[in-house]
């Protein structure tokens, strides 16, 4: 029993007809674009003009055309190394902001934030000129550096929200029954806060494998990720195989947001 | 002479606003139920976290089992916690939020197989041992708290306001299981409370705290017939007050004097003739009559106010100088005395106490 948890019951009218008519629109706004572009992935025709019958051809060309996975290569290469290094970086951030008094700590906590408000096209002329002038050579190691520099602070925010989050003081619970610092972390802070780390990863890699600006700017040779050879296939024209690789990554990502997604609202991972 | 199992040598702990505790002294026995009750902020819990080893004195000494314990993290210390939010591990199962000590103290598997299904035997609570401890009530998240901790054999448990979270009926039920498990296992308990019937029923012997010091350390009985100030006797029960002068100290009584007229009262160390005192007077040890009597303390009066409670009935009493005095009679057969009536209030000298003023 838990007094605590109050479960609201209440009947679940549906609006009236006009509101629902009105959220109909809004959606059909959104998403009839990225509909278009997953039905004409499909299309027989070269042309996005017209429909000439249902194929899924374009999905097969896709896996012969080299550069195109030298590029899905180099995304998942980035995005992986990107999401680790920030993960690690972000938790540690966490852990220190919401344990430790020191000076400063208001300001540091603040500053995690920032990434997300700064414009991307920003960051990215930011990243370009430090790399320049520290003399740091464009490659793929630049753009795995600029990509942990945005994605940091998003694990950290959701590390941090996930240990503030924690009830009771079960780590002093751990060291009472005799369990030292290092057991006390692993034992009991880490599988607590678990969810937060693996959300918090969840959203960093999503970033990372959708970024394009920051990347055009960070990005030397040999570096083209996904989202750059997209963009400079576009130089053809939207072909039907554009439209082939834009709806995988697209359902790439939707499915990693719907596992972020679980793991923030599964009240299981919350472990009350 | 047998080390005691808690020690405290002039401790102090202050924080950066504020001190916590003044340069405390406590005595804590081998085997005993102790507990320290004090009104919230007295120090009582700060005190029991720098004997678990979770804060660390600014001056004085802790020691358990005789040896001192400065430096000492928690996790060295052979003593263990019930929390008052239980504090649970919600990510393992309940056999092993038990088995949690033993294993970081490397004990053999089967026999932690065996010492863990004891300690949730001893809670009744066997049959629960592979579920998850959110699907539990509070009595019973309470009761796998304290096989966790007790699973360990510690020298000393403590236990902070273990019962605070539970209806009053529960925590009646809780208390006698608590009696009966540190009888049994004749662990130390230490006890942090606010609630003093709690500590009266379940103690041996208990320290009453106020502000950061300890103002009286002794058996229940002793804390409540001869509190040692006027904070022990309101804190504990109710009391009435008159302020008396002492005039002569003979054969274990004394005499004193107040605004009323003359009483005698058990001697206490401390007050010699010439003091100023303050004469503590326990409602229900305190009857009324119609007609003085003098082999007893007595004071005339009127019934200004009663206040019928079930059991027993209260009776404010108006002295000739204004002032009231309350008294509590059980309800016997008997006549029962009407607002308006004159009468008596006597008592014995040896229900009073002398407090310092």
């Amino acid at each position: 029993m838990w007094p605590s948890r109050v479960i609201e019951m209440r009947e679940e009218k549906p609006g009236p007809i006009w509101l629902r008519l009105y959220a109909l629109t809004v959606y059909l706004f959104l998403y009839t674009p990225i509909l278009v572009l997953i039905l004409f992935s499909f299309n027989k025709s070269r042309r996005n003009s017209s429909w000439g019958g249902f194929t899924t051809s374009w999905y097969a060309t896709l896996w012969h055309n080299e550069s195109l996975m030298r590029a899905l290569a180099n995304s998942l290469k980035v995005a992986c190394l990107a999401t680790l290094i920030s993960t690690v970086i972000g938790t540690m951030a966490a852990l220190a902001l919401s344990r430790y008094q020191f000076r400063g700590r208001e300001t540091v906590g603040s500053l995690a934030y920032l990434p997300m408000m700064v414009p991307e096209i920003v960051m990215g002329i930011a990243l370009l000129t430090f790399f320049i002038k520290m003399g740091i050579q464009l490659s793929i190691v630049s753009v795995i550096l600029a990509h942990v520099a945005f994605s940091v602070g998003y694990v950290t925010v959701t590390v941090r929200t996930r240990l503030a989050g924690l009830a009771g003081n079960l780590e002093e619970a751990a060291a009472d029954l005799g369990a030292t610092p290092m057991e006390t972390f692993w034992l009991v802070t880490f599988p607590r806060i678990l969810p937060g780390i693996m959300s918090g990863a969840l959203l960093a890699f999503t970033l990372s494998f959708d970024d394009f600006v920051i990347t055009f700017f960070t990005a030397g040779i040999g570096a083209t990720t996904l989202p750059l050879k997209i963009y400079s296939m576009l130089k053809f024209g939207v072909t039907p195989e554009v439209n082939a690789i834009s709806t995988i990554m697209l359902a790439f990502t939707v499915c990693l947001l719907a596992l972020w997604s679980r793991l923030e609202s599964d009240p299981k991972s919350l472990g009350r | 002479m047998d080390p005691y199992a808690v020690e405290l040598l002039r401790v102090s702990k202050s924080y950066k606003s504020y001190q916590a505790l003044f340069g405390i002294d406590l005595q804590i026995r081998k085997g005993e139920f102790f507990s320290l009750l004090g009104p919230s902020g007295c120090g009582k819990t700060t005190t029991l976290r720098l004997i678990a080893g979770f804060e660390e004195p600014s001056s004085g000494e802790v020691c358990i089992d005789g040896k001192p314990v400065a430096g000492l993290p928690a996790y060295r210390r052979n003593v263990n916690t019930v929390f008052q939010s239980y504090s649970l591990f919600p990510h393992l199962s309940i056999f092993e939020n038990v088995a949690f000590g033993l294993r970081r103290s490397k004990v053999a598997e089967h026999e932690i197989t065996r010492r863990v299904g004891e300690a949730l035997a001893m809670v009744q609570l066997s049959e629960k041992s592979r579920g998850r401890t959110t699907e539990l009530s509070g009595g019973q998240q309470q009761r796998v708290a304290l096989a966790r901790a007790l699973v360990n054999q510690p020298a000393v448990l403590l236990l902070d306001e273990p019962m605070a979270a539970l209806d009053s009926k529960l925590r009646k039920e809780m208390r006698s299981e608590l009696k009966r498990l540190q009888k049994s296992l004749g662990i130390t308990f230490v006890l942090v409370t606010h609630d003093q019937e709690e500590a009266l029923t379940l103690s041996d012997r208990l320290a009453v705290m106020n502000q950061g010091r300890v103002e009286q350390v002794c058996e229940p009985r002793e804390v409540y017939e001869r509190p040692a100030s006027r904070f022990v006797a309101e804190f504990i029960g109710t009391a009435n007050f008159l302020p008396v002068k002492v005039l002569e100290v003979s054969n274990g009584r004394t005499r004193v004097e107040g605004e009323e007229g003359q009483f005698w009262v058990v001697s206490r160390a401390g007050f010699g003739v010439g003091d100023s005192a303050e004469l503590s007077l326990r409602p229900e040890r305190m009857w009324l009559g119609k007609e003085s009597d003098p082999l007893h303390n007595s004071l005339q009066g009127v019934v200004s106010e009663t206040i019928f409670m079930g059991p027993v009935t209260r009776y404010l009493v108006r002295l000739a100088n204004g002032h009231l005095l309350l008294t509590e009679k059980q309800n016997l057969e008997e006549e029962a005395f009407q607002t308006g009536d004159s009468v008596c209030v006597h008592w014995d000298a040896d229900s009073g106490a002398l407090l310092p003023r």
